[in-house]
C-alpha cells in the first residue's frame, strides 16, 4: 500500500453565490503518492490553481475532504491549519514570492522565524547554495532576476523540509534557459531527497519533467499520463482543448 | 516578528509618514494644551498693587458665605459691604487709619476709565509726586499719568476741578486724587481701610465684626482687577480643554484611517506572510508592532515640538491680551507624560481595527493583484455609525422635550456636532457612492469621456473616495456647526434685545461709572418723555439646597419699566413688582407667581421676596428684576427713554442730549442700541473655535495628502491602461484632478448637510424657547475651508500622478512592482 502524501476526496470549490456562482472544482478525487513529482495540467479556467490551493490548505473547499499524512485539513481551525502548513507544506507562486523588504537570506529564514525558532546561518546558507545562490544571500529581491527570485522562493519553501512542495506555474514567468534550471532543481530534489512535488503548469516541456501528469478540464479530472514525453503531453492537451462544451 | 516589522517600516517608511505626522502633531497639540492648562491653574501669588506699602488692610466682606449640608458655598459680591464706622473708630485707637474710597470720574477729555480716590491712599501704592503738590481744597486734584498738567482744569460730572499735581502712572489704574474730605463727600461709603498698626492687634480688635484683615500678599484682594484675571484664566482653560479634546478626536480619526489604508495596501504582503506560515495572530502582532514603533517615535517628536511651541503660544496670548501679563509656561512634566501616553494609546487604538482585518487576510490574497474594493463597509463601521446616529437623534429628542435651553450651552453645541460628524464619517462609504452619482450625474451625460470616467472611477474606488470625502466632511461640518451655532445664538440674542426694548432712546453711562442724581434730575425734567433709569445688580439664590447661584439682575421702578421695556413674561405682570417682590425667569428653581423665594442681595443681606412675575427663558441669562431698594450700592448705568405719543423725536433727542451733556454718557436710538449690543463672540471663544477649525483643517490636509499619495500608487496601472486606450498624459492628469475636485465637492455637500442637521436642532430648541430667528451659516469660513481642501486635494492627487505617469504606459500596465 503506497503511502499517500496528500489525498483529496470529492473536493468541490464554488466561488460566489446565486447566479454569479463559479464552480472551480467539481467533486475531484485525487491521490499524490510520497516521493513523486506530479504535474497538473489543463486549459485556462480548468481549476488547476484552485486544486493546488485546496490541496495545500491555502483555501477551504466548499465540500469534500483533504487529508495530509493522515490529518484532515478541512477540520482544522485557521491557526492550527497555519501551524500544520508551516511544518509540512511548502508553496511557490508564479510571481511575488518574496517580501521586498527582506534579503534573500531573511526571506528563506522566514518560515523558521515565524515558528519562533532561531534559524542557523549555516542551514540557511546551505539551502541557498543548494539552489545555486550561495553568493546572493544579502541581496534584496529587486536586485535579482526573475529566475533567481524563483530559486530563492524554492529555498524558502524547502527550508522546513515539508512533506509536500506545491508549485503554481513556477516557470511561467521565466525564459527557457532559466526554466530548465529550475525544473532541473525540482527533479533533483525528488530523485535525491525523495521530496513529493505537485506542480501546476500549462507548459508541456515543464510537465515532461514530472513522473505523472494529471489533466483537469472544467473542474474535473480528465485522465492522466505517466512518464510521457513533451510531444505526447502537448498532443493530449490539444485534444482536451478541442472537447465540445 | 519585531525584526520583520522593523524591516518593513524601514523599507516602507513613506507609507507611514502620514500616520507619523498626524500623530506627532496631535501629541504636540496635547503637550501645548497640557502645559497651558498647567500654567493657568497655577497662577502665581500676585503682589499687591494699590496697598503695597500699607501694613494692614481691613476690608468689608465681599464674599457671600452660605452653609449647606455639604459644606460652605461662596459667591463674590459685586458690591461689598462697607467697613462699619464703629470698627473704624476701634481701629483708630490702634494706629493711623485711612479710609479708601473708589468712585468713577468722568472727564470730558481724559481717559475713559478714570477712578477717584482720597489723596491719603496714594501713599500706600506708593505714588510719588512728580510735579506740583498735593490737593488742599475741594476743587483741587492730583492725577496719575501724563494726560494733564498742573494748572489745567477739566470738567467732571460733578463740577470743574483744577489739577495741582501729577504722580507717576503705576500701570494698574488711571487715578484722580481728591482731598480726603471731598472724596468722602463724593463717595460716602468706604469698603476698605488701610491701617498702620500691628496685624495681630488689628485682628483681635475686629474679631466678629464681619470684616477681613489682609496682610502680606493677601492685600492683593484689595485691588480692583482680581476678577478680570480669574475670568481670563477660566476662559483660557475652557479654550485649551476644548482644543485638546478636538485634536485628540481628530487625530484618532486620521491615524485610524491611515493605518486602515496601509493595511489594505499591503494585502499581498500579508498574504505572502500567511503562505510562509504566519498565523493570523502573528500578522496582527506585526501590524501592532509597527504601530507601536511609529507611535513611540511620533510621540517623542510631538513632545519635543510641543515644548518648543508652548512658550511661543504663551507670549502670543499675552501680547494679544487674552491672557494676564504674568502668564508664562511653567516647568511641570505631567503634560509631557500625559501627551506621550495618550499618543501611544491613540496609535494603538487606531490600529486595532486595521490589525484585525490584517489578520483575516487569507494566503491567497498574495495572488490577487486587482484593486478590489469590496469590504470597505464592514459590519463594525455600519453598527458604530448607526449607533452614533441613533444616540444623536435620541439625545436631541430628549433635550428638546425636556430642557431645550441645554442645547444652547457651549459644552453642548461644541460636543453634539462631534456625534453627528463621527456617525457620518463612519457611514461615509454608504453615503458617498449615491452622492457621487448624484453630483456627477450631469457631467457624466456630457459628450467626451471625462465626466463618465470621473464618475465611474470615483464610484468604484469607494475606499479611496470615502477616505477623501470624510476629512472634507469633518472640516466643513465642524466649521458650519461651531461657527454657525455661535452666529445663530448671537442673532437670537439680538432678536431678543430688539423685541424687549420698546424705548426710543437708550442712554448708557461711561463704562464703570454711573449717572449721578444731578444728571437724572435733569433727564427727568425733560418734558414729554418717560424716563426709566435702571442699574445692574445681582441676587444670589440657593438651588437644590446645595448650590449657590448668582443671577444678574436689574433694578428698576416697575411703572417706568413697563413703559420702556416689553419683558417676555410667561406669567404675572410687570406692574406687580414692588419692594417686597422680584421678577424671576423660568430657569430659577422656584418660578411660580406668588411663591416666596429666599435670596441674598448684592451686599449679602438675606431677604425673602415674593415672585411677582416670571420671564421666559429665551436664550438664557435673562436675569431678574428688583426695585432699587433691593439693590443696595448699585448706581444707575442705563436710562431708557420713551417719548410720549405725539412728541417730536428730534426735539426730544436734542433736549435729552442737553440734559446729559456733562455726564459722559452716550445716547443711542433703539436701532443703534441693538447694533451696539449685538453679541460679539468674545475673543477667547473666537480664538478657540478658530483653533479647533485650524486643527481640523491641518488634519484634513495630512489625511488627504496621505490618502492621495498611497492611492495613486494603486492607480498607476489603471492610468496606464487609460493611456494605452488613447488618452494623453495631460488628459490622464486632468482626469485625476477632476476626480479629486468632485470628491471634495461631495464631501463639502455632505458636510453642509451635517452642519444643517446640527443647527436645525438648535433652531428647534430656540423655537421651543419662543425665540424665532433664522439660521446663520458662516458662508465665508465654509467657503474658505472648502477652497483650502480643494487645493490640497488637487495638489495631492496631481503631483504623485504626474510622477507615476512619467514611466512608459506598457511598463506600468504590466504591473511590475
Amino acid at each position: 500500500m503506497v503511502d499517500h502524501a496528500i489525498q483529496l476526496c470529492s473536493v468541490s470549490r464554488r466561488y460566489g453565490s446565486g447566479d454569479s456562482a463559479v464552480t472551480a472544482l467539481d467533486q475531484v478525487s485525487l491521490c499524490f503518492p510520497v516521493g513523486t513529482f506530479t504535474a497538473v495540467m489543463g486549459p485556462s479556467g480548468s481549476g488547476k490553481s484552485s486544486l493546488l490551493q485546496c490541496a495545500a490548505g491555502l483555501d477551504r473547499p466548499t465540500s469534500g475532504s483533504v487529508t495530509l499524512g493522515g490529518v484532515e485539513l478541512t477540520k482544522l481551525t485557521e491557526t492550527r491549519l497555519t501551524l500544520l502548513r508551516r511544518e509540512r507544506i511548502g508553496f511557490v507562486f508564479q510571481t511575488f514570492n518574496l517580501l521586498p523588504a527582506l534579503t534573500a537570506e531573511q526571506n528563506v529564514a522566514l518560515p523558521l522565524r515565524l515558528a519562533g525558532r532561531r534559524p542557523s546561518r549555516a542551514g540557511v546558507r546551505e539551502a541557498l547554495r543548494q539552489v545555486g545562490l550561495g553568493d546572493r544571500a544579502r541581496h534584496r529581491p529587486h536586485e535579482m532576476s526573475g529566475g533567481q527570485q524563483q530559486r530563492v522562493a524554492l529555498a524558502r519553501a524547502l527550508i522546513t523540509r515539508p512533506a509536500v512542495l506545491f508549485a503554481d506555474e513556477p516557470t511561467g514567468a521565466l525564459d527557457s534557459c532559466t526554466s530548465r534550471e529550475v525544473l532541473g532543481l525540482l527533479r533533483g530534489m525528488v530523485d535525491r531527497d525523495g521530496q513529493t512535488i505537485v506542480m501546476v503548469t500549462h507548459d508541456p516541456v515543464a510537465a515532461s519533467h514530472a513522473d505523472r501528469v494529471v489533466f483537469l478540464v472544467d473542474g474535473r479530472v480528465n485522465g492522466e499520463l505517466v512518464a510521457a514525453s513533451a510531444d505526447n503531453i502537448a498532443a493530449r492537451m490539444t485534444k482536451l482543448e478541442a472537447v465540445p462544451c | 516578528m519585531l525584526s520583520v516589522a522593523l524591516r518593513t517600516l524601514h523599507t516602507r517608511c513613506a507609507t507611514f509618514v502620514g500616520a507619523f505626522v498626524a500623530l506627532s502633531l496631535g501629541v504636540a497639540l496635547l503637550t501645548v494644551m497640557g502645559l497651558a492648562l498647567d500654567s493657568s491653574s497655577d497662577a502665581p501669588g500676585r503682589k499687591p498693587e494699590r496697598f503695597a506699602a500699607a501694613p494692614v488692610v481691613v476690608k468689608g466682606t465681599d464674599t457671600l458665605r452660605v452653609s449647606t449640608p455639604i459644606g460652605e458655598r461662596t459667591q463674590r459680591l459685586a458690591h461689598p459691604r462697607a467697613v462699619p464706622i464703629e470698627t473704624v473708630l476701634k481701629l483708630k485707637e490702634l494706629g493711623t487709619v485711612v479710609q479708601d474710597r473708589t468712585f468713577s470720574v468722568s472727564a470730558a477729555d481724559g481717559p475713559g476709565n478714570l477712578v477717584g480716590h482720597p489723596w491719603s491712599v496714594a501713599a500706600f501704592a506708593p505714588y510719588e509726586i512728580t510735579a506740583g503738590r498735593a490737593p488742599k481744597t475741594a476743587d483741587e486734584v492730583v492725577v496719575s499719568g501724563d494726560w494733564s498738567k498742573p494748572g489745567e482744569r477739566f470738567r467732571t460730572g460733578r463740577g470743574t476741578v483744577r489739577v495741582v499735581g501729577t504722580v507717576a502712572d503705576r500701570g494698574f489704574e488711571n487715578a484722580v486724587f481728591y482731598t480726603d474730605s471731598q472724596a468722602a463727600r463724593l463717595s460716602p461709603i468706604s469698603v476698605q481701610s488701610a491701617v498702620d498698626a500691628d496685624a495681630a492687634a488689628v485682628r483681635k480688635a475686629v474679631r466678629g465684626e464681619g470684616v477681613e484683615v489682609l496682610t502680606g500678599d493677601a492685600r492683593r484682594r484689595a485691588d480692583p482687577d482680581l476678577d478680570r484675571d480669574r475670568e481670563a484664566i477660566t476662559a483660557m482653560t475652557a479654550l485649551f480643554g476644548t482644543a485638546g479634546g478636538v485634536s485628540a478626536f481628530v487625530s484618532v480619526f486620521v491615524v485610524a484611517s491611515t493605518f486602515a489604508f496601509t493595511v489594505a495596501q499591503r494585502r499581498r504582503e500579508f498574504g505572502l506572510l500567511r503562505t510562509a506560515g504566519a498565523t493570523p495572530g502573528q500578522i496582527r502582532r506585526i501590524v501592532f508592532t509597527e504601530a507601536l514603533v511609529v507611535g513611540v517615535i511620533a510621540s517623542i517628536a510631538g513632545c519635543l515640538l510641543g515644548s518648543y511651541g508652548a512658550p511661543r503660544l504663551a507670549s502670543w496670548l499675552v501680547d494679544g491680551g487674552l491672557a494676564p501679563s504674568w502668564y508664562t509656561i511653567g516647568n511641570s512634566t505631567w503634560p509631557y507624560h500625559l501627551a506621550f501616553w495618550i499618543g501611544l494609546l491613540v496609535a494603538l487604538c487606531g490600529v486595532v481595527a486595521a490589525s484585525w482585518r490584517a489578520g483575516r487576510t487569507s494566503p491567497t490574497e498574495a495572488l490577487h493583484d486587482a484593486s478590489v474594493d469590496s469590504g470597505v463597509m464592514t459590519w463594525g463601521r455600519l453598527l458604530s455609525g448607526a449607533a452614533l446616529l441613533l444616540t444623536a437623534a435620541v439625545t436631541l429628542g430628549m433635550a428638546l422635550s425636556g430642557d431645550p435651553s441645554e442645547l444652547l450651552h457651549r459644552k453642548s453645541y461644541v460636543s453634539r456636532p462631534m456625534l453627528l460628524i463621527t456617525a457620518f464619517a463612519f457611514l461615509a462609504p454608504i453615503v458617498v457612492r449615491p452622492s457621487i452619482r448624484l453630483v456627477a450625474w450631469l457631467p457624466a451625460r456630457l459628450p467626451g469621456a471625462g465626466g463618465m470616467l470621473v464618475c465611474e472611477n470615483a464610484a468604484a474606488g469607494v475606499r479611496r473616495t470615502a477616505a477623501i470625502a470624510a476629512p472634507v466632511l469633518v472640516t466643513v461640518a465642524l466649521s458650519g456647526s461651531l461657527l454657525g451655532a455661535t452666529a445663530t445664538l448671537n442673532k437670537a440674542k439680538a432678536t431678543e434685545t430688539r423685541t424687549q426694548t420698546t424705548a426710543a432712546f437708550v442712554i448708557t453711562a461711561a463704562s464703570g461709572a454711573g449717572f449721578d442724581e444731578v444728571t437724572l434730575t435733569r433727564l427727568r425734567a425733560v418734558p414729554g418723555v418717560t424716563v426709566s433709569p435702571t442699574s445692574s445688580t445681582a441676587v444670589h439664590v440657593m438651588e437644590d439646597g446645595v448650590a449657590l447661584v448668582r443671577s444678574e439682575a436689574r433694578a428698576a421702578e416697575p411703572g417706568l419699566l413697563a413703559a420702556t421695556t416689553r419683558l417676555p413674561l410667561a406669567s404675572g405682570e410687570v406692574s406687580d413688582l414692588d419692594d417686597d417682590s422680584i421678577i424671576v425667569n423660568e430657569e430659577w428653581q422656584r418660578h411660580t407667581v406668588g411663591q416666596r423665594v429666599q435670596v441674598w442681595l448684592d451686599d449679602g443681606t438675606r431677604k425673602t421676596l415674593r415672585i411677582a412675575a416670571v420671564m421666559t427663558t429665551g436664550t438664557g441669562n435673562n436675569g431678574a428684576y428688583v426695585t432699587p431698594c433691593n439693590a443696595p450700592g448699585s448706581s444707575v448705568d442705563r436710562v431708557d427713554v420713551t417719548p410720549a405719543t405725539g412728541a417730536d423725536a428730534g426735539s426730544v433727542a436734542a433736549e435729552l442730549r442737553a440734559a446729559m451733556r456733562d455726564s459722559g454718557g452716550r445716547m443711542l436710538t433703539k436701532a443703534e442700541w441693538v447694533q451696539a449690543t449685538y453679541p460679539e463672540t468674545d475673543p477667547t471663544t473666537r480664538l478657540g473655535l478658530m483653533l479647533v477649525l485650524g486643527i481640523a483643517l491641518v488634519y484634513t490636509g495630512i489625511s488627504l495628502a496621505n490618502t492621495m499619495v498611497m492611492a495613486t500608487s494603486d492607480r498607476v496601472r489603471d492610468l496606464a491602461v487609460l493611456r494605452l486606450a488613447g488618452a494623453t498624459r495631460w488628459q490622464a492628469l486632468r482626469l485625476v484632478g477632476a476626480e479629486a475636485l468632485m470628491v471634495v465637492a461631495v464631501g463639502a455637500v455632505l458636510g453642509l448637510l451635517v452642519a444643517g442637521l446640527d443647527l436645525a436642532g438648535m433652531w428647534g430648541a430656540l423655537g421651543l424657547l419662543s425665540v424665532w430667528t433664522s439660521l446663520e451659516l458662516p458662508w465665508a469660513v465654509i467657503g474658505a475651508a472648502v477652497a483650502a481642501c480643494a487645493l490640497l486635494a488637487l495638489v495631492a492627487s496631481v503631483v504623485p500622478a504626474w510622477f507615476a505617469l512619467r514611466r512608459r504606459a506598457v511598463e506600468s500596465a504590466a504591473g511590475r512592482e
